[in-house]
Protein backbone atom coordinates (compact mmCIF):
# COMPACT_ATOMS: atom_id res chain seq x y z
CA UNK A 1 0.00 0.00 0.00
CA UNK A 2 1.42 2.95 -0.93
CA UNK A 3 0.86 5.66 1.66
CA UNK A 4 -0.04 9.36 0.56
CA UNK A 5 -0.22 12.89 2.49
CA UNK A 6 -3.63 13.00 1.69
CA UNK A 7 -4.17 9.99 3.94
CA UNK A 8 -2.10 11.49 7.21
CA UNK A 9 -4.16 13.02 9.58
CA UNK A 10 -1.85 15.32 11.71
CA UNK A 11 -4.24 15.23 14.92
CA UNK A 12 -4.55 12.23 15.03
CA UNK A 13 -1.37 10.87 17.11
CA UNK A 14 -2.67 13.49 19.68
CA UNK A 15 -6.05 12.24 20.24
CA UNK A 16 -4.39 8.40 21.01
CA UNK A 17 -1.92 10.55 23.23
CA UNK A 18 -4.50 11.99 25.48
CA UNK A 19 -7.34 8.90 25.73
CA UNK A 20 -3.87 5.85 26.13
CA UNK A 21 -1.87 8.93 28.48
CA UNK A 22 0.82 6.96 26.59
CA UNK A 23 3.77 9.22 24.90
CA UNK A 24 3.09 6.87 21.50
CA UNK A 25 5.92 9.13 19.25
CA UNK A 26 8.86 7.75 21.43
CA UNK A 27 8.17 4.68 19.53
CA UNK A 28 11.39 3.82 18.25
CA UNK A 29 10.05 1.12 15.99
CA UNK A 30 12.50 -1.58 17.47
CA UNK A 31 9.98 -4.58 17.00
CA UNK A 32 10.19 -5.76 20.68
CA UNK A 33 6.60 -5.40 20.96
CA UNK A 34 5.56 -7.59 17.81
CA UNK A 35 8.32 -10.11 18.59
CA UNK A 36 6.98 -10.94 22.08
CA UNK A 37 3.30 -10.55 21.09
CA UNK A 38 1.51 -14.34 22.07
CA UNK A 39 -1.70 -13.10 19.92
CA UNK A 40 0.46 -11.74 16.95
CA UNK A 41 1.73 -15.44 16.41
CA UNK A 42 -1.70 -16.74 15.31
CA UNK A 43 -3.30 -13.95 14.34
CA UNK A 44 -2.63 -10.51 12.20
CA UNK A 45 -1.84 -8.58 14.65
CA UNK A 46 1.64 -6.74 14.36
CA UNK A 47 1.78 -4.47 17.21
CA UNK A 48 4.86 -2.38 15.83
CA UNK A 49 2.84 -1.93 12.16
CA UNK A 50 -0.08 -0.40 14.23
CA UNK A 51 2.11 1.91 16.52
CA UNK A 52 4.15 3.58 13.33
CA UNK A 53 0.99 4.13 11.56
CA UNK A 54 -0.90 5.74 14.54
CA UNK A 55 2.40 8.08 14.61
CA UNK A 56 2.14 8.60 11.07
CA UNK A 57 -1.39 9.72 11.22
CA UNK A 58 -3.22 7.37 8.97
CA UNK A 59 -6.43 7.10 11.05
CA UNK A 60 -8.33 5.20 8.98
CA UNK A 61 -6.11 2.50 8.28
CA UNK A 62 -5.74 1.83 12.01
CA UNK A 63 -9.40 2.36 12.83
CA UNK A 64 -10.40 0.21 10.24
CA UNK A 65 -7.96 -2.78 11.40
CA UNK A 66 -9.55 -5.99 12.43
CA UNK A 67 -6.06 -6.32 14.15
CA UNK A 68 -6.51 -3.54 16.64
CA UNK A 69 -9.24 -6.46 18.34
CA UNK A 70 -6.83 -9.08 18.15
CA UNK A 71 -4.49 -7.87 21.07
CA UNK A 72 -5.55 -9.74 24.75
CA UNK A 73 -4.14 -7.12 26.92
CA UNK A 74 -1.82 -9.47 28.46
CA UNK A 75 0.69 -6.67 28.81
CA UNK A 76 4.15 -8.84 27.87
CA UNK A 77 4.93 -6.13 25.17
CA UNK A 78 4.70 -3.79 27.93
CA UNK A 79 6.90 -5.63 30.13
CA UNK A 80 9.76 -5.43 26.95
CA UNK A 81 8.88 -2.18 25.69
CA UNK A 82 12.37 -0.52 25.90
CA UNK A 83 10.77 2.84 25.72
CA UNK A 84 8.25 2.13 28.25
CA UNK A 85 5.34 2.91 26.75
CA UNK A 86 1.84 0.82 27.54
CA UNK A 87 0.80 -0.93 24.14
CA UNK A 88 -2.24 -2.24 25.53
CA UNK A 89 -3.45 0.84 26.83
CA UNK A 90 -2.69 2.55 23.30
CA UNK A 91 -4.57 -0.33 21.52
CA UNK A 92 -7.68 0.13 23.81
CA UNK A 93 -7.51 3.63 23.10
CA UNK A 94 -7.53 3.48 19.30
CA UNK A 95 -10.14 1.12 19.72
CA UNK A 96 -12.16 3.56 21.72
CA UNK A 97 -11.67 5.99 18.60
CA UNK A 98 -12.80 3.29 16.34
CA UNK A 99 -15.90 2.96 17.91
CA UNK A 100 -16.86 6.50 18.28
CA UNK A 101 -16.14 6.93 14.93
CA UNK A 102 -18.73 4.31 14.13
CA UNK A 103 -16.98 1.23 13.52
CA UNK A 104 -18.46 -1.49 15.47
CA UNK A 105 -16.14 -3.53 17.36
CA UNK A 106 -16.51 -7.66 16.91
CA UNK A 107 -20.82 -8.85 18.03
CA UNK A 108 -18.87 -10.24 21.48
CA UNK A 109 -18.44 -6.75 22.59
CA UNK A 110 -21.65 -5.66 21.79
CA UNK A 111 -23.57 -8.57 23.74
CA UNK A 112 -21.07 -7.69 26.66
CA UNK A 113 -21.97 -3.96 26.79
CA UNK A 114 -26.11 -4.03 26.02
CA UNK A 115 -26.07 -7.02 28.90
CA UNK A 116 -24.09 -4.69 30.95
CA UNK A 117 -26.83 -2.03 30.78
CA UNK A 118 -29.60 -4.05 31.00
CA UNK A 119 -28.53 -6.69 34.31
CA UNK A 120 -24.84 -4.86 35.43
CA UNK A 121 -23.22 -8.02 34.61
CA UNK A 122 -21.51 -9.13 31.20
CA UNK A 123 -24.33 -11.89 30.79
CA UNK A 124 -27.16 -13.41 32.74
CA UNK A 125 -26.17 -16.27 35.40
CA UNK A 126 -25.79 -19.43 33.40
CA UNK A 127 -26.36 -22.86 33.89
CA UNK A 128 -24.28 -25.15 33.55
CA UNK A 129 -23.95 -28.83 32.11
CA UNK A 130 -20.90 -30.73 34.27
CA UNK A 131 -19.09 -33.33 32.97
CA UNK A 132 -21.41 -36.15 34.22
CA UNK A 133 -24.23 -33.83 32.04
CA UNK A 134 -26.18 -33.02 34.90
CA UNK A 135 -27.29 -29.41 35.54
CA UNK A 136 -26.70 -26.75 37.90
CA UNK A 137 -27.67 -22.84 38.26
CA UNK A 138 -26.73 -20.57 41.34
CA UNK A 139 -30.02 -21.82 42.86
CA UNK A 140 -29.61 -25.54 42.61
CA UNK A 141 -25.82 -24.67 44.06
CA UNK A 142 -27.42 -22.43 47.21
CA UNK A 143 -25.56 -19.16 46.09
CA UNK A 144 -27.20 -16.00 46.70
CA UNK A 145 -28.67 -13.84 43.95
CA UNK A 146 -26.82 -12.17 41.38
CA UNK A 147 -24.99 -9.13 43.10
CA UNK A 148 -26.46 -5.70 41.05
CA UNK A 149 -27.32 -2.49 41.67
CA UNK A 150 -30.15 -1.67 43.98
CA UNK A 151 -31.87 0.38 41.74
CA UNK A 152 -31.19 -0.21 38.13
CA UNK A 153 -33.00 2.78 36.76
CA UNK A 154 -30.94 5.25 38.66
CA UNK A 155 -27.53 2.87 37.36
CA UNK A 156 -28.66 2.90 33.46
CA UNK A 157 -28.80 6.97 34.13
CA UNK A 158 -25.49 7.29 34.56
CA UNK A 159 -24.53 4.90 31.83
CA UNK A 160 -27.25 7.08 29.72
CA UNK A 161 -25.14 10.57 30.94
CA UNK A 162 -21.68 8.92 29.20
CA UNK A 163 -23.79 8.36 25.86
CA UNK A 164 -22.16 4.67 24.78
CA UNK A 165 -25.64 3.33 24.09
CA UNK A 166 -26.08 5.72 21.54
CA UNK A 167 -22.91 5.06 20.06
CA UNK A 168 -23.38 1.01 20.28
CA UNK A 169 -27.27 1.20 19.80
CA UNK A 170 -29.79 -1.06 21.52
CA UNK B 1 -9.66 -10.22 58.29
CA UNK B 2 -12.33 -9.09 56.58
CA UNK B 3 -13.12 -8.59 53.34
CA UNK B 4 -16.01 -6.90 51.01
CA UNK B 5 -16.24 -10.12 48.15
CA UNK B 6 -15.96 -9.09 44.74
CA UNK B 7 -17.16 -11.92 42.47
CA UNK B 8 -17.08 -10.22 39.01
CA UNK B 9 -19.21 -11.46 36.23
CA UNK B 10 -17.85 -14.91 35.59
CA UNK B 11 -17.34 -16.41 38.90
CA UNK B 12 -21.31 -15.18 39.36
CA UNK B 13 -22.58 -16.39 36.41
CA UNK B 14 -21.09 -19.56 34.98
CA UNK B 15 -17.92 -20.53 36.85
CA UNK B 16 -19.78 -21.38 40.29
CA UNK B 17 -16.87 -23.29 41.68
CA UNK B 18 -14.43 -20.08 42.24
CA UNK B 19 -16.89 -18.82 44.65
CA UNK B 20 -18.10 -22.13 45.88
CA UNK B 21 -14.93 -22.92 46.71
CA UNK B 22 -13.43 -19.62 48.30
CA UNK B 23 -16.74 -19.46 50.61
CA UNK B 24 -15.35 -22.55 51.79
CA UNK B 25 -12.30 -22.36 52.47
CA UNK B 26 -11.37 -18.80 53.22
CA UNK B 27 -13.90 -18.43 56.60
CA UNK B 28 -11.60 -21.62 58.00
CA UNK B 29 -8.55 -19.18 57.78
CA UNK B 30 -10.12 -16.70 59.47
CA UNK B 31 -11.30 -14.31 56.67
CA UNK B 32 -14.70 -13.02 57.13
CA UNK B 33 -16.46 -12.55 53.26
CA UNK B 34 -18.58 -9.77 53.23
CA UNK B 35 -21.62 -9.19 50.60
CA UNK B 36 -21.15 -5.58 48.77
CA UNK B 37 -24.08 -4.56 48.30
CA UNK B 38 -25.40 -3.62 44.60
CA UNK B 39 -22.15 -4.24 43.01
CA UNK B 40 -21.80 -4.68 39.49
CA UNK B 41 -19.58 -5.25 36.29
CA UNK B 42 -16.02 -4.17 37.32
CA UNK B 43 -16.45 -2.59 33.29
CA UNK B 44 -13.29 -4.44 32.48
CA UNK B 45 -14.33 -6.03 29.27
CA UNK B 46 -15.99 -2.54 27.98
CA UNK B 47 -12.81 -0.79 28.75
CA UNK B 48 -12.16 -1.82 24.63
CA UNK B 49 -15.35 0.73 23.99
CA UNK B 50 -15.36 3.57 26.10
CA UNK B 51 -12.36 4.41 28.57
CA UNK B 52 -14.94 6.53 30.80
CA UNK B 53 -17.45 3.65 30.90
CA UNK B 54 -15.08 1.36 32.37
CA UNK B 55 -14.02 3.91 34.27
CA UNK B 56 -17.09 4.77 35.87
CA UNK B 57 -18.56 1.32 36.19
CA UNK B 58 -15.00 0.21 38.47
CA UNK B 59 -15.22 3.54 40.53
CA UNK B 60 -18.96 2.60 41.42
CA UNK B 61 -17.64 -0.90 43.13
CA UNK B 62 -15.33 1.25 44.63
CA UNK B 63 -17.32 3.52 45.78
CA UNK B 64 -19.24 0.81 47.12
CA UNK B 65 -16.80 -0.47 49.49
CA UNK B 66 -16.05 3.00 50.58
CA UNK B 67 -19.26 3.53 51.53
CA UNK B 68 -19.83 0.27 53.20
CA UNK B 69 -16.21 0.60 54.61
CA UNK B 70 -15.16 -2.30 53.09
CA UNK B 71 -11.79 -3.41 51.68
CA UNK B 72 -12.05 -5.17 48.77
CA UNK B 73 -11.19 -8.90 47.65
CA UNK B 74 -12.02 -9.29 44.04
CA UNK B 75 -11.67 -13.18 43.23
CA UNK B 76 -11.06 -12.51 39.27
CA UNK B 77 -7.75 -11.00 37.85
CA UNK B 78 -9.22 -8.57 35.31
CA UNK B 79 -11.56 -7.07 38.47
CA UNK B 80 -8.55 -6.76 40.40
CA UNK B 81 -6.29 -5.17 37.48
CA UNK B 82 -9.36 -2.54 37.20
CA UNK B 83 -9.94 -1.73 40.53
CA UNK B 84 -5.79 -1.16 40.91
CA UNK B 85 -5.74 1.00 37.54
CA UNK B 86 -9.31 3.13 38.26
CA UNK B 87 -7.94 3.82 42.32
CA UNK B 88 -4.78 5.32 40.41
CA UNK B 89 -6.26 7.30 38.11
CA UNK B 90 -8.73 8.73 40.10
CA UNK B 91 -6.03 9.89 42.91
CA UNK B 92 -3.80 11.54 40.46
CA UNK B 93 -6.68 13.12 38.27
CA UNK B 94 -8.98 15.63 40.34
CA UNK B 95 -10.65 16.48 36.72
CA UNK B 96 -11.44 12.37 36.03
CA UNK B 97 -12.76 12.12 39.81
CA UNK B 98 -15.00 15.15 39.50
CA UNK B 99 -16.40 13.89 36.29
CA UNK B 100 -16.79 10.14 37.86
CA UNK B 101 -18.31 11.74 41.16
CA UNK B 102 -21.06 13.41 38.86
CA UNK B 103 -21.87 10.61 37.37
CA UNK B 104 -22.05 8.73 40.53
CA UNK B 105 -24.06 11.10 41.89
CA UNK B 106 -27.28 9.08 40.22
CA UNK B 107 -26.91 6.47 42.86
CA UNK B 108 -25.53 8.87 45.71
CA UNK B 109 -21.95 7.67 45.45
CA UNK B 110 -18.88 9.26 45.37
CA UNK B 111 -15.56 7.84 44.98
CA UNK B 112 -11.93 9.10 46.28
CA UNK B 113 -9.94 5.90 45.46
CA UNK B 114 -8.97 5.00 48.93
CA UNK B 115 -10.36 1.78 49.14
CA UNK B 116 -7.80 -1.53 49.93
CA UNK B 117 -7.73 -3.93 46.90
CA UNK B 118 -6.07 -7.42 47.74
CA UNK B 119 -5.60 -10.05 45.60
CA UNK B 120 -6.46 -13.52 46.78
CA UNK B 121 -2.63 -14.57 45.79
CA UNK B 122 -1.46 -11.94 48.75
CA UNK B 123 -4.40 -12.77 51.34
CA UNK B 124 -3.29 -16.22 51.23
CA UNK B 125 0.69 -16.14 50.42
CA UNK B 126 1.16 -12.48 52.67
CA UNK B 127 -1.26 -12.44 55.18
CA UNK B 128 -2.23 -16.05 55.83
CA UNK B 129 1.26 -17.89 54.81
CA UNK B 130 2.24 -21.07 53.76
CA UNK B 131 2.90 -22.34 57.40
CA UNK B 132 -0.16 -21.56 58.72
CA UNK B 133 -2.17 -23.03 55.52
CA UNK B 134 0.44 -25.85 56.49
CA UNK B 135 -0.66 -26.08 59.60
CA UNK B 136 -4.28 -25.80 58.87
CA UNK B 137 -5.00 -28.24 56.57
CA UNK B 138 -5.53 -32.34 57.82
CA UNK B 139 -4.67 -33.93 54.47
CA UNK B 140 -1.85 -33.33 52.01
CA UNK B 141 -1.49 -33.70 48.35
CA UNK B 142 1.42 -36.72 48.37
CA UNK B 143 3.13 -37.37 45.18
CA UNK B 144 1.03 -34.90 42.71
CA UNK B 145 2.70 -32.26 40.93
CA UNK B 146 1.29 -29.29 39.56
CA UNK B 147 2.10 -26.50 37.42
CA UNK B 148 0.99 -23.05 38.14
CA UNK B 149 -1.20 -20.31 35.98
CA UNK B 150 -1.47 -16.88 37.82
CA UNK B 151 -2.98 -15.19 35.07
CA UNK B 152 -1.27 -11.82 33.19
CA UNK B 153 -3.66 -9.26 35.10
CA UNK B 154 -1.95 -11.07 38.38
CA UNK B 155 1.72 -10.44 37.06
CA UNK B 156 1.44 -6.94 34.82
CA UNK B 157 1.60 -4.34 34.40
CA UNK B 158 4.19 -4.73 37.14
CA UNK B 159 4.26 -0.85 37.39
CA UNK B 160 0.77 -0.98 38.50
CA UNK B 161 1.68 -3.02 42.12
CA UNK B 162 0.81 -6.87 41.18
CA UNK B 163 0.78 -9.78 43.99
CA UNK B 164 3.92 -10.92 42.62
CA UNK B 165 6.84 -10.16 41.09
CA UNK B 166 6.51 -9.84 37.11
CA UNK B 167 9.30 -11.78 36.04
CA UNK B 168 9.87 -14.37 37.91
CA UNK B 169 6.47 -14.81 40.34
CA UNK B 170 6.79 -17.80 43.40
CA UNK B 171 3.93 -16.91 45.59
CA UNK B 172 1.26 -19.60 43.91
CA UNK B 173 4.27 -22.19 44.14
CA UNK B 174 5.05 -21.44 47.49
CA UNK B 175 0.75 -21.89 48.29
CA UNK B 176 0.75 -25.55 46.29
CA UNK B 177 3.59 -26.39 48.50
CA UNK B 178 2.20 -25.75 51.28
CA UNK B 179 -0.53 -28.15 50.69
CA UNK B 180 2.11 -31.45 50.69
CA UNK B 181 2.47 -31.35 46.60
CA UNK B 182 4.79 -30.42 44.34
CA UNK B 183 5.57 -27.58 42.07
CA UNK B 184 7.83 -27.02 39.19
CA UNK B 185 8.02 -24.56 36.51
CA UNK B 186 7.52 -24.92 32.88
CA UNK B 187 8.44 -22.72 29.94
CA UNK B 188 4.82 -21.51 29.21
CA UNK B 189 4.33 -21.22 32.64
CA UNK B 190 3.70 -16.80 32.30
CA UNK B 191 1.68 -16.91 29.24
CA UNK B 192 -1.72 -15.92 28.41
CA UNK B 193 -4.74 -17.99 28.57
CA UNK B 194 -5.85 -16.38 25.53
CA UNK B 195 -9.47 -14.88 27.10
CA UNK B 196 -8.66 -11.57 25.51
CA UNK B 197 -9.26 -12.47 22.00
CA UNK B 198 -12.19 -15.58 22.64
CA UNK B 199 -14.68 -13.27 21.26
CA UNK B 200 -12.72 -11.60 18.25
CA UNK B 201 -10.61 -14.50 17.46
CA UNK B 202 -12.18 -17.81 18.93
CA UNK B 203 -9.62 -20.26 17.35
CA UNK B 204 -6.64 -18.49 17.85
CA UNK B 205 -7.59 -18.26 21.54
CA UNK B 206 -8.42 -21.89 21.69
CA UNK B 207 -4.90 -22.48 20.52
CA UNK B 208 -3.21 -20.17 22.74
CA UNK B 209 -5.14 -21.93 25.63
CA UNK B 210 -4.83 -25.65 24.36
CA UNK B 211 -0.70 -25.34 24.01
CA UNK B 212 -0.23 -24.86 27.68
CA UNK B 213 -2.60 -28.00 28.51
CA UNK B 214 -0.76 -29.80 25.67
CA UNK B 215 2.94 -28.86 27.28
CA UNK B 216 2.14 -29.52 30.96
CA UNK B 217 0.50 -32.96 29.80
CA UNK B 218 3.84 -33.31 28.05
CA UNK B 219 6.08 -32.45 30.76
CA UNK B 220 4.16 -34.98 33.29
CA UNK B 221 2.49 -32.73 35.25
CA UNK B 222 -0.43 -34.11 37.32
CA UNK B 223 -2.83 -30.81 36.92
CA UNK B 224 -2.86 -26.96 36.45
CA UNK B 225 -3.81 -24.38 39.53
CA UNK B 226 -4.97 -21.30 38.73
CA UNK B 227 -7.29 -18.77 40.79
CA UNK B 228 -8.59 -16.64 38.21
CA UNK B 229 -12.11 -17.38 36.72
CA UNK B 230 -11.64 -15.94 33.46
CA UNK B 231 -8.75 -18.31 32.77
CA UNK B 232 -10.33 -20.82 34.14
CA UNK B 233 -13.15 -20.57 31.71
CA UNK B 234 -10.37 -21.02 29.15
CA UNK B 235 -8.55 -24.28 30.62
CA UNK B 236 -11.29 -25.90 32.14
CA UNK B 237 -14.68 -24.52 31.23
CA UNK B 238 -13.33 -24.55 26.90
CA UNK B 239 -11.11 -27.48 27.38
CA UNK B 240 -13.69 -29.88 25.14
CA UNK B 241 -13.68 -26.88 22.17
CA UNK B 242 -10.03 -27.16 22.94
CA UNK B 243 -9.75 -30.89 22.44
CA UNK B 244 -12.01 -30.70 19.40
CA UNK B 245 -9.36 -28.44 17.34
CA UNK B 246 -5.86 -29.93 18.53
CA UNK B 247 -6.51 -33.61 19.22
CA UNK B 248 -7.04 -35.15 23.44
CA UNK B 249 -3.42 -34.58 23.97
CA UNK B 250 -4.83 -31.14 25.58
CA UNK B 251 -7.33 -33.69 27.95
CA UNK B 252 -5.73 -32.04 31.32
CA UNK B 253 -6.93 -31.37 34.93
CA UNK B 254 -7.30 -27.76 35.82
CA UNK B 255 -8.03 -26.65 39.07
CA UNK B 256 -8.83 -23.61 41.59
CA UNK B 257 -6.41 -23.02 44.22
CA UNK B 258 -9.02 -22.91 46.56
CA UNK B 259 -10.47 -26.60 45.66
CA UNK B 260 -7.52 -28.36 46.48
CA UNK B 261 -7.12 -26.38 49.24
CA UNK B 262 -10.29 -26.92 50.49
CA UNK B 263 -9.68 -31.16 49.78
CA UNK B 264 -6.93 -30.53 52.52
CA UNK B 265 -8.96 -28.97 54.74
CA UNK B 266 -11.37 -32.23 54.47
CA UNK B 267 -14.18 -30.21 52.43
CA UNK B 268 -16.77 -32.38 50.77
CA UNK B 269 -15.61 -32.12 46.99
CA UNK B 270 -19.22 -30.86 46.25
CA UNK B 271 -19.19 -27.46 48.34
CA UNK B 272 -15.81 -27.19 46.43
CA UNK B 273 -17.59 -27.62 42.95
CA UNK B 274 -14.93 -30.82 41.89
CA UNK B 275 -18.25 -31.71 40.07
CA UNK B 276 -18.36 -28.63 38.07
CA UNK B 277 -14.64 -28.80 36.46
CA UNK B 278 -15.18 -29.88 32.88
CA UNK B 279 -11.31 -30.80 32.55
CA UNK B 280 -10.85 -34.98 33.82
CA UNK B 281 -10.14 -33.25 37.66
CA UNK B 282 -11.39 -37.46 38.58
CA UNK B 283 -8.06 -38.86 37.73
CA UNK B 284 -6.49 -36.63 40.79
CA UNK B 285 -8.96 -36.74 42.87
CA UNK B 286 -8.92 -40.42 43.26
CA UNK B 287 -5.05 -40.43 43.75
CA UNK B 288 -5.59 -37.88 46.13
CA UNK B 289 -7.92 -40.21 48.23
CA UNK B 290 -5.64 -43.21 47.54
CA UNK B 291 -2.85 -41.59 49.30
CA UNK B 292 -4.73 -40.40 51.93
CA UNK B 293 -6.63 -43.40 52.68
Amino acid sequence: MVIRSADLDSNFIQEVTKISGENVKSCFQCGICTGTCPSGRLTSLRSRTIMRKAVLGLRKDVLSSPALWECMICFKCHEQCPRGVNIPAVMLALRNLAVREGILPPEGYLKMAKSVFEEAAVQPPQEVVTRDFESFSRTSLNLPSLSKPTDLSRFSRALGEIGLRKIIGG
Amino acid sequence: MRFGLFLGCYAQTEQYACELSARQVLPKLDIDLVEIKGAGCCGFPLNSIDNLTWTYLTARNLALCEDQHLDMLPLCNGCHLSMCEVKQKLQANPALRERVNGLLASEDLSCEGTTRVRHIIEVLHDDIGPERIQKTISRQLVGLEFGSHYGCHALRPSELGRPDDSRNPMKLEALIGALGARWNVYPERLDCCGAGIAVSAGESSLKIAGTKLERLRAAGFDGLVTTCPFCMRMYDARQEAIGALLGSATSFPVFYYTQLLGLCMGVDQAALGLHLNMSPVSEVIEKFQAATM
